[in-house]
């Protein structure tokens, strides 16, 4: 009997889940240095922290990636300085056009889930994981900046 | 009663995932897609305070009839002033929201929904709630990328 036959629906998830979460945490890594251009240029803009805060806790609370680019639009369009703040050089754009592009990544890692856990994903598997890796993203782009604006204030 | 207490707990959850799936893809897309197709009447005819009215008529109402009443009143007043590109914007937007019927009906099959033993009129009831909530994922994605392309430049578009 292959190990394919043996192995539950159920089992099937959790080794799915497993191999998505090993996944996402090696992608994860490898975002912690793209994070820094954004925020130098979200330092330069001078955003209040608690925007960075809004930004992250949206990415945490919602389970839909559309909140997110939601709330940057938002922001962009505002009047005011607050607007002018997010749309300071592109910064808004790129942290929007960073987390669209991330689906990539996202269908890279579903496609690597082994096919005998093929009854672990579904067709909003990648969705999902695409919102993870945003929270991934996101998780680096607040904790470089509140690091680096306490730096700057020592 | 909320529609959504007549369905099983797993009925609940599917309907919760694949609302967010719809809210993510074509949803999304939709909205934005329309928000561009218009983007030379913002911010004006098309003004931020016409775009939030719109967005607090689909957080408060909980009949579609209602909202739908709502853009055939925004589309008659913009005819009477003359505006015919602002009565077009607001027929697209009433027609786009209408449209979302058809996906409730989907959503609401494809949950099991119609093997539910219920009297037609909560099973009305049930997928007008499915479509309210079709209108209110729509309504925020157009209000978000109608008041990003106000500030965009043209190149963006």
């Amino acid at each position: 009997m292959s190990t394919q036959k043996s192995l539950s629906q159920e089992q099937q998830r959790a080794l799915a889940r497993l191999a998505i979460k090993r996944a996402v945490a090696r992608v994860s890594d490898s975002l912690f240095e793209t994070a820094q251009g954004p925020v130098e240029k979200l330092q330069q803009a001078e955003l209040d922290t608690s925007q960075i805060r809004n930004l992250e806790n949206i990415a945490y609370s919602t389970d839909r990636l559309s909140d997110i680019y939601d709330f940057l639009k938002k922001q962009m369009g505002r009047p005011g300085r607050l607007g002018q703040q997010w749309r300071h050089q592109g910064v808004g754009q790129e942290l929007l056009d960073i987390l669209t592009g991330l689906r990539k990544r996202a269908c890279a890692i579903v496609k690597g889930i082994p096919q005998e856990y093929s009854q672990g994903v579904d067709e909003d598997t990648e969705r999902q994981v695409h919102l993870m890796l945003c929270r991934e993203y996101l998780k680096h782009v607040a904790a470089h900046y509140l690091y680096t604006g306490a730096v700057k204030n020592e | 009663m909320n529609e959504q207490e007549w369905l099983t707990k797993e009925m609940r959850r599917a309907l919760h995932r694949r609302l967010a799936a719809w809210s993510d893809g074509p949803g999304y897309r939709q909205a934005c897609e329309l928000a561009d197709s218009h983007r030379h009447l913002l911010p004006r005819p098309v003004t931020p305070s016409q775009l939030h009215g719109l967005r607090n008529v689909v957080a408060a109402e909980s009949a579609p009839e209602q909202v739908k009443r709502f853009t055939r009143h925004q589309a008659q007043k913009a005819e009477r002033r003359g505006d015919l590109e602002l009565r077009d914007y607001w027929q697209a937007v009433g027609k786009a929201l209408s449209g979302l019927q058809a996906t409730a009906e989907e959503l609401w099959a494809a949950i099991g929904g119609e093997a539910l033993d219920l009297p037609k009129k909560q099973q009305k009831s049930a997928r007008d709630e499915i479509h309210m909530q079709l209108m209110r994922a729509f309504v925020q994605h157009l209000v978000a990328h109608s008041v990003y392309l106000k500030e965009q430049p043209e190149e963006y578009a």
